[in-house]
């Protein structure tokens, strides 16, 4: 081996001879050594900042009604101590004049900070429950002289907090910014030490690793290393090195491998000088990092092997060049057209939720999209039009027996969770319609478009027709795929900023950031189509007003993201915000906190729960599952998951044992009491995506991309099957795009490799921010585009290592 | 395939095919037939296209042959173990740019397997030797022509080859550099090493060949020394005699002039240029007897000695009116 080590050795100092080598590690030690004073200040602060006022106008109008002595008796005394300019400014400000003041939201946050200072916000009459807050209390039991200013900012902040719970972002007494050599720059980050650490941090990184080494580096790599081959296989210098006693292909490897080596200096020095970095100036060890130093090399090996066998070909550097940057753009074009392909046709489609109400087998899918089972052309149909966008969050379907109607809401994700709608209305899906629109022939179809729907002698809703749209309105499979089956009517509203809508025993709950609100049932039944009142159309003043009552006492405030669950079999529910686990419990008509703890964590993970009368079940992304008494004074158990759960259900007939569906499309299998997680074995294993039980021993099971099964545990099999008929983009992505990527080199889908390797995530999350861990997260593959990038490098350079082998130089 | 032969070339052919839809065909080799003894100079003539590097080529396994067989000292032309015994220089050498002669010789020596010690000390030799000491440590791409070829030169002999192949090896050097590196290949020789020539430059063939060989279109159309090449072409190239004659009577040269059907020139001094052709040296006495007969006095006698370029021009000179088309090709091969 010592003539290729001596090939090696040369290339390498080759690489060291190059000016641009030189050229590019001063440029990175340049742009190491500016990054250095770069950082995080942190300091202990109550003030506010802009990105705490949470709804500017309600705020507003409640400042400007507490200067003139109406609204709660806080808001009062927090509008007393603004400042004097701007509660002029204020005192006439109504959310909806568009005429009045312009303020912004850093005003607004000064105003208040300036309250911060007051020494005379708190009083007992006007804060009756602040004495019993922990933060508060030993704020409180201090004498206010012996308070310091730091103090009397804490406690100002909390009791303006407790003014305008909804308003305002709740104190989390740290600030954060990002500093240059000390200095703060800019405003405060609006995001957690964990969330940098287990969201901005991977992100950033893998920014500054995919824009700044995988395409800068490589694409200057290429530039640099492309003469290299040329250049040896060039006919002066070739002759005297094929009349060595040496192996043609070995030679070609050997150059090879020294262009690499050089790449291998630049990425090295450049990931290392980022660890430490990143570690010294911000805490973030992150191993991944140098773990990505071989893999960005695979990236270069990628492209320089396509670089050498086009220089060995043409002998042209140039030409290696331009073919790199083709292939770039190739797999660029082909990856991204299957990208959006399999997002739009594997991963938005998957069922998140299936159940069977009367005859309809009702699913949701991970788009958000409520479909029903259309047995007539096997496709799921479009449960009523859609309104929102690509992705949205569906609360329900529950069924509501009385009025034998579906209720339904979706909201449009936004990429940092929030939920965004034109409306709020509930949408109410009157099945008895649906029913009596299909006994109708079609001509009836047509003609009941205006007829009215009618409430029989007893109350009850015998509606004669709606503007349902029936099966039999729909004339081919593609219509089939489009039309929406049922027309909702419009319900009574949300309350605002709502976190989940749940089915609590008999009652349907909203979990909302200002409390938990209890749908009146009464408000679904259906209303006469023409009912007029004083010349007003009743169906429309129906839907007015939120239909919701308040359960949860007053201060029962959710700050964070809220995840919730009712208790199996009870009617009660668990709520886990901000870190702190709540068992209410519904009676009379009104919420009660019957237990409440603190769980070790920074509050604003995402999480699934789960309860009944013997056990609370909560899982948290990056924590141990744990399994708590219903009172939560034990821990029964903290299990380390070997995989990330998307949704977990009791398995009827027992009070122990749950079936987990996880990310990876497995069923596992969870028992309480042994704290044993186990992987069932089945048929679909990988595939599964949702399971809902039909009966004691029967579950719907979603199976990816949007069949469902109907699986009897007890026989292992499957008793029904619904199988959507492929369109033909099921077609083009089956037969064209999935074999070309499948052949394609994929390294731009080295970049998840990548992700996982910063993150340490094997999936990933759709949204900016995981705040649902039963949204879909795609699996990161980790082995198949390196397997098939091998193959590529193998292909590519055994081509080449067969060129040079027969060619006569 | 003899032992000692260091070069042994049997029946080889070379075609070349070019085209991708017309496939077109051409011998550079037509069965070649070459024996080098070792310890032997051997110079190795052509006109461009003639097939020389092509069979260089196929000595060093840089191309393969299409019939017929080449043996290296022995062994398969081309194979590994041959390429060990030998050293090459080849045409228009290039290194890499950021080679100095000592990081050339290192890697050259590596890739020929030369232990790292033996590297070290026959570096600073060889480099004395070829006259870059002093310059050892500069960068290649700072040298002249004939330093790159001299350094070429060293490496070719840097783990002392049996046989050395040096294609125009003096090629850029000056007349100083030239006198050196014959004094080398003699050296070379005096140690027992077989030098296999190729070079345009016919006087210096002439001058360190122990043997020549001239290959035009493909084949060999003579082998030997350079006297013996001289002797064998001797017939076809009959010497011209040019003699300076004065005499009293100019009737006397004319009788003569159509026998030896000559050339009469007068000159301004009133001397007579006779010139003619002869086929041996009894024909030039015969003359010497005649024109002292006829009372002419010789004043100078010129006798023009055939050389090899002459020999090496009469060998392929028939070819040049009959060089097919082929030339053009074979030129851009060779």
């Amino acid at each position: 081996m010592r003539p290729y080590i001596a090939v090696l050795i040369d290339s390498f100092w080759e690489a060291v001879s190059n000016r641009v080598l030189w050229a590019l590690l001063i440029g990175w030690a340049l742009v190491l050594g500016a990054l250095v004073p770069f950082g995080y200040v942190s300091e202990r602060s109550f003030q506010l900042v802009s990105s705490d006022i949470q709804e500017r106008g309600p705020l507003l109008e409640k400042l400007a009604r507490g200067l003139k002595g109406q609204g709660r008796a806080s808001i009062q005394r927090v509008a007393e101590r603004l400042e004097t300019e701007f509660a002029d400014r204020i005192r006439d400000y109504k959310a909806d004049d568009v005429s009045g003041p312009r303020i912004r939201h850093s005003e607004i946050a000064d105003a208040l900070n300036y309250s911060l200072k007051s020494n005379s916000l708190y009083d007992a009459d006007t804060f009756p429950t602040a004495a019993a807050r922990p933060r508060l209390k030993p704020l409180l039991d201090l004498p206010a002289e012996s308070r310091s200013e730091a103090d009397n900012e804490e406690l100002n902040r909390e009791l303006i907090q407790l003014a305008f719970p909804l308003e305002l972002s709740s104190p989390k007494g740290e600030r954060l910014w990002i500093g240059y050599a000390g200095f703060k720059i800019g405003e405060p980050l609006i995001v957690s030490r964990r969330q940098i650490d287990e969201f901005v941090e991977p992100l950033v990184l893998f920014f500054i690793i995919k824009a700044g080494l995988g395409i800068l580096v490589v694409f200057i790599a290429i530039v640099v290393t492309s003469p290299m081959i040329p250049d040896t296989f060039r006919t002066g210098s070739l002759h005297l090195l094929l009349s060595k006693p040496i192996s043609r292909v070995l030679l070609f490897l050997a150059k090879f491998l020294g262009g690499c080596i050089f790449v291998l200096v630049n990425i090295a020095f450049v990931l290392i000088g980022l660890y430490f970095i990143a570690g010294v100036r911000f805490d973030i060890w992150n191993e991944g990092l140098l773990a990505c130093i071989p893999l960005l090399l695979f990236v270069f090996v990628i492209f320089y092997s396509v670089s050498a066998l086009v220089g060995l070909l043409w002998g042209n550097a140039i030409v290696s060049v331009v073919a790199c940057l083709l292939l770039w753009l190739l797999c660029i074009a082909v990856g991204l057209l299957h990208g959006v392909m399999r997002q739009q046709l594997e991963i938005m489609p998957q069922l998140t939720r299936i159940q069977q109400f009367e005859d309809h087998i009702v699913s949701v899918s991970e788009r958000g999209e409520l479909q029903v089972w259309n047995d007539q052309y096997s496709v799921w149909q479009p449960g009523i039009e859609r309104d929102g966008g690509n992705r949205m969050r569906t609360f329900g379907p529950f069924y509501d027996a009385d009025s034998r109607s579906l209720v339904v809401k979706s909201f449009t994700r936004g990429p940092i969770g929030n939920f965004m709608s034109r409306s709020r209305k509930l949408d109410i899906i009157r099945l008895v319609a649906d029913e009596q629109e299909n006994t109708d022939t079609p001509e009836q179809v047509s003609s009941n478009e205006e007829t009215s729907r009618e409430v029989d002698a007893a109350g009850s809703p015998t509606v004669k027709s709606s503007k349902a749209i029936g099966e039999s309105s729909v004339g081919s499979v593609s219509e089939a795929r489009e039309k929406a089956r049922w027309m909702s009517d419009p319900g009574p509203e949300l309350p605002t900023q709502v976190f989940d809508v749940l089915e609590v025993g008999n009652e349907i709950l909203a979990i909302t950031r200002g409390g938990l609100f209890q749908l009146d049932r009464g408000r679904l039944k259906a209303i006469p189509e023409s009912a007029k009142f004083l010349g007003l159309d009743l169906k429309n003043l129906w839907g007015l007003g939120t239909g919701f009552l308040k359960v949860s006492s007053e201060d029962y405030v959710l700050n964070e993201n809220a995840y919730s669950a009712a208790v199996d079999g009870q009617s009660a529910l668990v709520v886990y915000s901000s870190g702190k686990l709540d068992w209410l419990s519904l009676e009379e008509g009104k919420l009660v906190v019957l237990h409440t703890t603190e769980l070790e964590a920074d509050g604003t993970e995402a999480a699934i729960l789960q309860a009944n009368q013997e056990y609370v079940v909560v899982v948290r992304d990056h924590k141990p599952m744990l399994i708590l008494s219903p009172d939560f004074q034990t821990t029964l158990h903290s299990i380390e998951l070997p995989v990330e759960i998307r949704n977990l259900s009791w398995v009827p007939g027992t009070s122990q044992q749950l079936i987990a569906v996880t990310h990876s499309g497995e069923l596992w299998e969870l028992d309480c009491a042994q704290a044993s997680f186990t992987k069932i074995e089945w048929p679909y294993s990988g595939q599964a995506t949702v399971l809902n039980w039909s009966t004691d021993q029967k579950a719907w099971i979603g199976i990816e991309p949007n069949r469902a099964i109907l699986f009897d545990f007890k026989s292992r099999k499957i008793e029904k099957e619904l199988m959507p008929a492929a369109s033909t983009f099921d077609m083009v992505y089956n037969w064209v795009v999935r074999p070309v990527y499948t052949i394609n080199p994929k390294p731009a889908a080295l970049d998840d490799s990548m992700a996982y390797l910063l993150s340490g995530d094997r999936t990933q999350n759709l949204g900016l921010v995981n705040t649902d861990l039963e949204a879909a997260q795609v699996e990161i593959d980790l082995w198949t585009p390196i397997v098939s990038n091998v193959i590529f490098v193998v292909i590519v350079l055994g081509i080449g290592c067969l060129y040079v082998q027969r060619k006569e130089f | 395939m003899t032992v000692n032969l260091a070069i042994d070339v049997q029946k080889l052919w070379k075609h070349y095919r070019e085209g991708v839809f017309v496939r077109k065909s051409f011998a550079a080799l037509q069965g070649i037939d070459l024996q080098v003894p070792r310890g032997e100079v051997f110079g190795l003539l052509g006109p461009n296209g003639a097939g020389k590097t092509t069979l260089i080529k196929i000595l060093l396994g840089i191309v393969r042959g299409s019939g017929g067989k080449a043996f290296l000292l022995g062994d398969p032309a081309g194979s590994r173990t041959a390429r060990r015994r030998i050293g090459y220089l080849p045409e228009n050498l290039s290194f890499p740019p950021h080679h100095t002669a000592v990081r050339a010789m290192q890697f050259y020596g590596r890739l020929s397997q030369v232990p790292e010690r033996v590297i070290k000390r026959r570096t600073g030799e060889l480099l004395e030797l070829v006259g870059l000491s002093g310059r050892e440590k500069e960068l290649v791409r700072k040298y002249s022509k004939g330093m790159r070829q001299r350094l070429g030169l060293a490496q070719a002999m840097l783990h002392e080859p049996e046989l050395l192949i040096l294609d125009e090896p003096t090629d850029g050097l000056d007349p100083v550099g030239r006198s050196q590196i014959r004094q080398l290949i003699s050296r070379l020789k005096s140690e027992g090493r077989t030098v296999f020539l190729n070079s345009h430059i016919l006087q210096e063939v002439e001058l360190i060949s122990d043997r020549v060989a001239i290959l035009a279109q493909g084949q060999v159309r003579g082998v030997g020394t350079p006297a013996e090449l001289t002797a064998r072409f001797h017939g076809a190239l009959a010497s011209t005699v040019k003699l300076h004659l004065a005499c009293e009577d100019p009737n006397a040269l004319t009788e003569l002039e159509p026998g030896y059907e000559a050339a009469l020139v007068r000159m301004p001094d009133n001397t007579t240029q006779f010139s003619c052709r002869v086929e041996s040296q009894a024909k030039v006495d015969q003359l010497v007897d005649d024109l002292r007969m006829r009372n002419v006095s010789i004043l100078r006698l010129e006798r023009n000695q055939v050389s090899l370029e002459e020999v090496f021009m009469s060998a392929v000179g028939s070819q040049d009116s009959s060089v097919s088309d082929n030339e053009t090709a074979n030129a851009s091969l060779d």
